[in-house]
């Protein structure tokens, strides 16, 4: 779907402005706020209002693992019930395997699995703690 | 969205969100017409034109004095100057839009077209398109309505909601229907203008949120007047500005029981033109099938296009031959022997210069120094090449008598025979 000018799309958003190491970088990707959109890009093939099926990975409320959610094609019209949410506890392996059987064994949009695993070891790897910084090494007793 | 599709049943809720059984309403066939952005985004921008206000400057704006230009030979532009003296004023320019006090360029009239006429059937086409976007859940949220825990899309309530007359009913009702997060986010959008519209009288701004279409009003509009964002509107007074807020589809609508019934009457379906409306019928599709996934991967489709390339050419990076060996040897596979000997050569000469230059001072080389190594390394070499060079031989001549020994025998076994 092209974003023509007349679209209302909200969720769209056309370039990102970033700060990093003090430089200014505009990202002029296009983005988008959509809910169930793995890479948050306004594409055809990630956007999550498209197509009747979508999958969105998200981080838990309590910050270990993930919620992996679907849309149910059949409840299109129903919003409270269309979309089907899991909950992913187990560690980082464990869930990226259980997240692409999930998406092999229903055949569920399999063209966004690579998406997915991504999606799911980056929102692991933010929710590691970071180690304690070593106090620098041990000083000879002077 | 093709109109051949059945209708599906839509469920009417009661203000508190529970379904009520053995009430269903087929879908109206207005929200399987086509759904035209374009249409909607014109008739829009029409209709926006038809609320204004004339502005115009005044009349006699830059012309209430008698200037007159002083022509030339007076070293001063030929502009009309104000006439007399004893003022700043006089003999400043006048009249013209670059003069200071001058009348502007063309001075704004207010015989102006402000508003438009829009071609009746557009003007429903429009309408039709708006209602029938409400019905898509994707548009609804792509507009920026929360739609997420709304029971059903297009959301259908029964008449009771029409007879409120409390605020506070309205409230309840809204939440209970999962419908105040949206308005939840109008209370968040609240805020000033940008721009000089400030001073204009149109201080603040607000999202738009749900809209409330009904039959008939036993004080709903009162009810629902208070809260921020949520419209009213009569379905006998269908207003596609506040259905396609800003020219944009897709406006999360609530529906009354009734008003949801009368909208076969008013638009007509397909088969049976508008009961209400003077012959007229909902507009045609042009495509039957619009489901653009289904249609990429039809059989039509498919057998007319080329193979998929699916081979990905990477951009390799061109490194130059004269600096990078492989890259040379690429181009030039006997470029590898040539740079083989050539060391060789290279490590050959500096050795034997050693050796020469050692001599010649008749210094005495040690057994580890790297010339005398690659000397004896050298001399093994060629013994151990010349060895298996004379064991090559040996096989070989071996090889010849053992062939020519069966030779012999097979002669002589024919012989015998």
């Amino acid at each position: 779907m092209m974003q023509r000018k007349n679209d209302a799309n909200f969720l769209f958003v056309p370039s990102v402005k970033i700060e990093k190491n003090g430089l200014q970088r505009n990202i002029r990707k296009p983005f988008s706020k959509e809910p169930n959109n793995l890479m948050n890009v306004s594409t055809f093939r990630y956007s999550g209002l498209v197509h009747p099926h979508a999958i969105g990975i998200t981080p838990s409320v309590d910050k270990k693992g993930i919620i992996f959610s679907y849309k149910k094609p059949k409840k299109l019209y129903k919003p409270a019930e269309s979309i089907g949410r899991i909950t992913f506890k187990s560690g980082q392996k464990r869930t990226l395997k259980k997240v692409k059987n999930v998406i092999q064994s229903k055949k569920y949009r399999r063209d966004l699995q690579q998406a997915a695993l991504r999606r799911v070891s980056a929102i692991y790897r933010s929710q590691k703690t970071k180690p304690a910084k070593k106090k620098g090494g041990a000083k000879k007793a002077e | 969205m093709s109109k051949s599709a059945a209708r599906p049943l839509v469920s009417v809720y009661t203000d508190k969100s529970e379904v009520i059984k053995d009430t269903t309403i087929p879908l109206p066939a207005i929200f399987k017409a086509p759904i035209r952005p374009d249409v909607v985004n014109d008739v829009h921008q029409l209709m926006r034109r038809n609320a204004r206000q004339a502005y115009a400057v005044s009349a006699e704006a830059g012309h209430q004095t008698s200037a007159e230009s002083w022509g030339t030979g007076r070293a001063v532009a030929r502009i009309p100057r104000v006439r007399g003296g004893g003022t700043h004023r006089s003999g400043q320019g006048a009249f013209g839009n670059m003069c200071r006090g001058g009348r502007m360029f063309a001075p704004t009239k207010p015989w102006r077209r402000w508003h438009r006429r829009i071609n009746v059937n557009l003007k429903r086409y429009a309408v039709v398109s708006a209602v029938a976007a409400s019905g898509v859940p994707a548009l609804v949220q792509a507009r920026g309505h929360i739609i997420d825990g709304i029971a059903e899309l297009p959301l259908v309530v029964s008449d009771k909601v029409q007879e409120y007359n409390k605020t506070k009913q309205a409230v309840l009702f809204l939440r209970r229907n999962k419908l105040w997060g949206d308005v939840l986010k109008v209370y968040r959008s609240k805020r000033f203008r940008a721009g000089r519209g400030k001073m204009r009288n149109r201080r603040r701004i607000q999202r738009r949120g749900p809209l409330i279409v009904y039959s008939k009003d036993d004080g709903l509009r009162r009810a629902f007047r208070n809260i921020p964002g949520v419209d009213t509107m009569s379905v006998h007074k269908l207003n596609l500005l506040k259905l396609a807020p800003g020219g944009h589809l897709g406006r999360l609508i609530v529906w009354t029981e009734g008003a949801f019934k009368h909208l076969n009457a008013l638009f007509g379906t397909w088969s049976e033109p508008s009961t209400v409306k003077k012959a007229y019928n909902l507009p045609h599709p042009i495509m039957s099938n619009t489901d653009l996934t289904r249609l990429l991967k039809s059989q039509e489709i498919k057998s007319v296009l080329n193979a998929p390339k699916k081979r990905v050419f990477h951009r390799v990076r061109r490194l130059n031959p004269l600096k990078n060996a492989r890259q040379k040897t690429k181009l030039n596979p006997y470029s590898e022997v040539t740079r083989r000997r050539a060391l060789l050569a290279k490590e050959k000469r500096k050795y034997e210069t050693q050796i020469a230059k050692a001599k010649k001072k008749k210094v005495e080389l040690k057994s580890n120094h790297p010339a005398i190594v690659y000397q004896k390394n050298v001399a093994n070499r060629l013994k151990l090449l010349a060895a298996s060079k004379k064991a090559r031989q040996a096989r070989a001549a071996e090889k010849k008598k053992a062939a020519a020994g069966k030779k012999a025998t097979k002669k002589t076994a024919a012989k015998k025979k």
